[in-house]
């Protein structure tokens, strides 16, 4: 096979994981977030922990898969993105590693002390991540001061961890945090009644319009204040400038549609919700966040990661990813095990849900079977 | 630039803390998915109730398990690009894919089912659910096999060629690599580890109740079932791991060494050393040794023929791969420069180097041994300077030492006890030896400890490699700060320590409680609320 096409592929592959990701775990990420402001008792609570709690291990999975990609297609920037985010990635896994064990032991002790603390590490295992990840995607289009030793190629970075909290990167760290909520909402419409469900909509259309606003905020400042970068396909040289990042939209129209997907998907959640249509709803926020996430990607490709110290060695899955051979045999695991994937964890959800929503009642009714 | 003398120290550290931690949930997991999956195969058959009890109530303390094991398995494969991030561009394209197999294939299949596991009973059909459950043991076991085939790499790297334009070393052949004897026999002996690991919880709980005389019904069938699985397990995990050790003496000489503290190469038939007191500094046994006549022969090649080599020895081997592979390492640094600026070398001196590096390429790991003792300048290295770089190359030995012989007195130990109770249960006294059941419930922990001290010899062995002969240790680090590693193993050490105890904690409570924590009214507490 073609070395360009098995190194798109890899590209396409590693966008894939990430995507599932946000569309599955991310309602889970939201209903983290909400879960100590949504339900006003612990049965609440409980109903709205137990709408993520059958799912959320698998869903969190593509996390690791999405790490494992890239560690496995593009080692160097494995090598050297991890290391240049030490403290940022070192704050994700202390925050995310407090979920698992949340969702696990929560239920565990009828206490309310007990209860209230895993609620907060619930919360903050969900928001701090998902801020964590979304100030990354804003550094990585701002480019991040890293050089490689032209010998070793051995990385080394300047600037520490506060130089990420740049505005841009907050700005992008904040679509990521709404983003989650509104998707989350819209999960919640779908799968709990009454009181929550009321709540629920409430989410998603504030959060909605918070996500359009941002996102629009996001595209401008793209446009007018941050340096992008594209290669010239005559020359392959890096060619940077204010609003580079608009490149692979002038080169490749069929790309804008990436970012109208994100609109249109939240102008979509709204009317749902307001339709009380969740399913049009869970559609629209789910549209809204493939559409955020492709538009981070298209706008970057083929970068992964852009050096302001010396621009001439950044990485793009042309200069770094692995030798054809693993690659081929990664293409071949990827094609057949994602779908495979895809298609057990549909079972799964329609096994689960085949019932119908989670109430009140269903947990009063048997109180122990539940997280 | 290399990193500092402490990041690698702290770095090394902090793996070695979050890996054992993962590794104290990870053969529980293993072994009880498919003690769960045992039971379940009863309820399905017999349709007695109290299977499905057993497979439930294991189950809950099987969840409180995974749930720390998904928190320390997650920090495991971002702290290789975190810490080891030089490691992870040298080696990604090999390590990264079977980690990605891992990912795929059976991570995500073992966590996918884990939720219906417990919310489906209800949902799925008694055959659904048995599905589900061997979904669940199948994905852990699969899981454990892309790991060690990624970590038997790590100690006997095969099918690999070392790239002079990306610095790496790459994959040449995914069949060889996934077949590495070394892998395999590794997989197997974890497998069992595990398996022993489970048996000897559900076990020792099981006891407990028998001691307390509750919930007999359940406790006993509880009991006999993890002995029979225990005894299984056992012989296996003594199989496999006599394997592990012949692997070990095979390809990995100077771990072998270090593991039986052997200074010089023993005539065989040759002694096995019971205690002594290996010395890195003298490079001897101090005071006395105890030794067990022909035993190191044996366990060598299992003949009175086998020896192992001795450290002295191999010391020799190293100091002549560190002069050759100096070579190969200055003759990579002329090639890369030369790919810098294309002028650097004439065609005749490009010519000399490409031929001095395809000399001497097969020992330049040993030429990043040096480097990494030495520093970056390898223009300018006398003898001594390679000979004590050489004796660097000898792991801290008495700690591979006793680690080996605490894990196989813990196999000992285990393996005794479960002999005892088939023994007594088929005499039809084992309820009335109630030592024997108190023995059990001591015994609980040291499964555990076996498998640390294990990882420890498998690990620490293998220094001051991170891929043996091939990438040292302190190469593969990232470039940190020390201040940086300090700040995340202080966090680390503080995070486990407060989650362990919560774990712990929560399995004291739920296995004190026994089965009435199912809330089915069967069970001892219930009938006294009653």
């Amino acid at each position: 096979m073609d070395l360009t096409l098995l190194q798109t592929a890899g590209w396409v592959f590693i966008a894939l994981s990430v995507l599932f990701f946000a569309l599955t775990a991310g309602f889970d990420f939201g209903i983290g977030m909400v879960l100590p402001f949504i339900g006003q008792n612990d049965t609440e609570r409980r109903v709205v922990l137990n709408v993520s709690g059958p799912t959320w291990d698998g869903n969190q999975v593509w996390l690791i898969i999405a790490g494992a990609l890239i560690f496995a297609f593009w080692p160097t920037a494995f090598g050297t993105a991890f290391p240049g985010f030490y403290i940022a990635l070192i704050l994700f896994l202390w925050t995310i590693f407090l979920r698992p064990v949340a969702f696990e032991y929560r239920a565990k002790i009828q206490h309310d002390t007990w209860r209230h603390m895993w609620d907060i590490a619930l919360f903050l295992g969900s928001f701090a991540p998902t801020l964590i990840s979304g100030v990354a995607v804003g550094n990585l289009l701002l480019g991040v001061p890293f050089s490689l030793d032209p010998i070793t190629l051995r990385s080394s970075w300047d600037g520490g961890f506060l130089d990420l909290l740049s505005p841009f990167g907050l700005l992008t760290g904040l679509l990521a945090v709404v983003m989650y909520l509104m998707h989350s909402g819209a999960y919640l419409q779908l799968r709990t009644r009454g009181v929550i469900q009321q709540r629920a909509r409430h989410i998603t259309r504030v959060c909605a319009w918070i996500y359009i606003i941002l996102f629009a905020l996001g595209g401008w400042a793209i446009r007018h204040f941050v340096m992008g970068y594209h290669l010239d396909p005559n020359t392959g040289n890096l060619q940077g400038s204010i609003g580079g990042w608009l490149y692979n939209y002038a080169a490749h129209p069929w790309m804008k549609i990436a970012p109208v997907i994100g609109f249109i998907g939240a102008l979509v959640a709204i009317f749902g919700t307001r339709l009380a249509h969740a399913s049009l709803a869970l559609l629209g926020t789910s549209l809204a966040v493939a559409g955020a996430i492709l538009t981070a990607a298209l706008s970057t490709f083929p970068f992964i990661l852009v050096s302001t110290k010396a621009p001439a060695q950044s990485l793009s899955i042309w200069n770094t990813s692995s030798p054809a051979y693993p690659l081929h045999w990664l293409f071949w695991i990827c094609l057949i095990m994602m779908p495979i994937i895809v298609i057990y964890t549909t079972i799964i959800y329609h096994k689960l849900w085949k019932k119908g929503p989670l109430t009140v009642e269903a947990l009063h009714a048997e109180p122990h079977k539940f997280y | 630039m290399l990193p500092f003398e402490h990041v690698i120290e702290l770095s090394r550290w902090q793996f070695a803390i979050t890996a054992l931690m993962h590794f104290l949930f990870v053969p529980l997991t293993l072994g009880l998915a498919w003690i769960l999956f045992g039971m379940e195969c009863l309820y399905y058959k017999t349709g007695n109730i109290v299977y499905k009890d057993m497979v439930r109530f294991w189950g809950k303390l099987f969840g409180i398990n995974f749930a720390m094991g998904v928190v320390t398995g997650i920090v495991m494969e971002f702290e290789l690009g975190v810490n080891w991030g030089y490691y992870s561009h040298y080696v990604g394209n090999i390590f990264g894919t079977s980690l990605a197999i891992e990912g795929t294939l059976a991570f995500m299949l073992e966590s996918a089912v884990f939720g219906i596991f417990f919310f489906g009973w209800d949902k799925l059909s008694k055959g659904g659910h048995l599905f589900v459950t061997f979904c669940l043991a199948l994905g852990s076991c699969l899981s454990a096999v892309m790991i060690l085939v990624s970590n038997g790499w790590m100690q006997h790297p095969v099918s690999y060629g070392f790239n002079v334009n990306t610095m790496s070393a790459d994959m040449k052949n995914f069949a060889s690599i996934f077949f590495n004897e070394t892998s395999q026999s590794m997989f197997a002996h974890t497998l069992t580890a595990g398996l022993t690991t489970a048996s000897m919880f559900v076990a020792g709980i099981s006891a407990f109740y028998l001691l307390r005389k509750r919930d007999m019904a359940f406790a006993k069938r509880s009991f006999v079932f993890s002995s029979v699985f225990g005894i299984i397990s056992l012989i296996g995990v003594g199989f496999y791991g006599d394997h592990v050790g012949l692997d070990v003496n095979k390809v990995q000489k100077m771990k072998m060494a270090a593991i039986e503290a052997v200074w010089d190469t023993p005539k065989p038939p040759a002694a096995w050393h019971l205690i002594a007191f290996p010395s890195n500094t003298t490079m001897s046994n101090r005071f006395f040794v105890i030794d067990i006549p022909y035993a190191l022969s044996l366990i060598a090649d299992h003949s009175l023929s086998g020896t192992v080599e001795g450290m002295h020895s191999i010391v020799d081997h190293v100091t002549q791969r560190i002069t050759n592979g100096r070579l190969a390492y200055l003759a990579l640094v002329q090639l890369r420069e030369n790919k810098a600026d294309q002028n650097k070398l004439t065609p005749r001196q490009y010519h000399l180097a490409q031929t001095q590096f395809n000399q001497f390429k097969q020992d330049l790991g040993y030429g990043l041994l040096l480097k990494a003792y030495v520093g970056d300048n390898l223009q300018h290295v006398t003898p001594e300077q390679i000979s004590e770089v050489a004796h660097k190359a000898i792991p801290q030995v008495w700690i591979i030492f006793y680690a080996f012989r605490l894990m196989v007195l813990a196999f000992g130990l285990m393996l005794l006890a479960t002999l005892l109770a088939i023994f007594f249960y088929l005499r039809n006294t084992l309820w009335e030896k109630r030592w024997l059941l108190r023995t059990f419930t001591y015994l609980i922990p040291v499964p555990f400890l076996a498998s640390s001290f294990g990882w420890i010899v498998a690990e620490h062995g293998r220094q001051p490699w991170v891929v043996e002969g091939v990438l040292p240790t302190g190469i593969g680090v990232s470039s940190l700060h020390a201040g940086q590693v300090w700040f995340s193993l202080i966090g680390f050490c503080l995070f486990y320590l407060v989650l362990f105890s919560i774990e712990v904690f929560l399995m004291f409570k739920f296995g004190r409680r026994g089965p009435s924590a199912l809330h089915t009214g069967r069970y001892h507490f219930e009938q006294e609320t009653n």
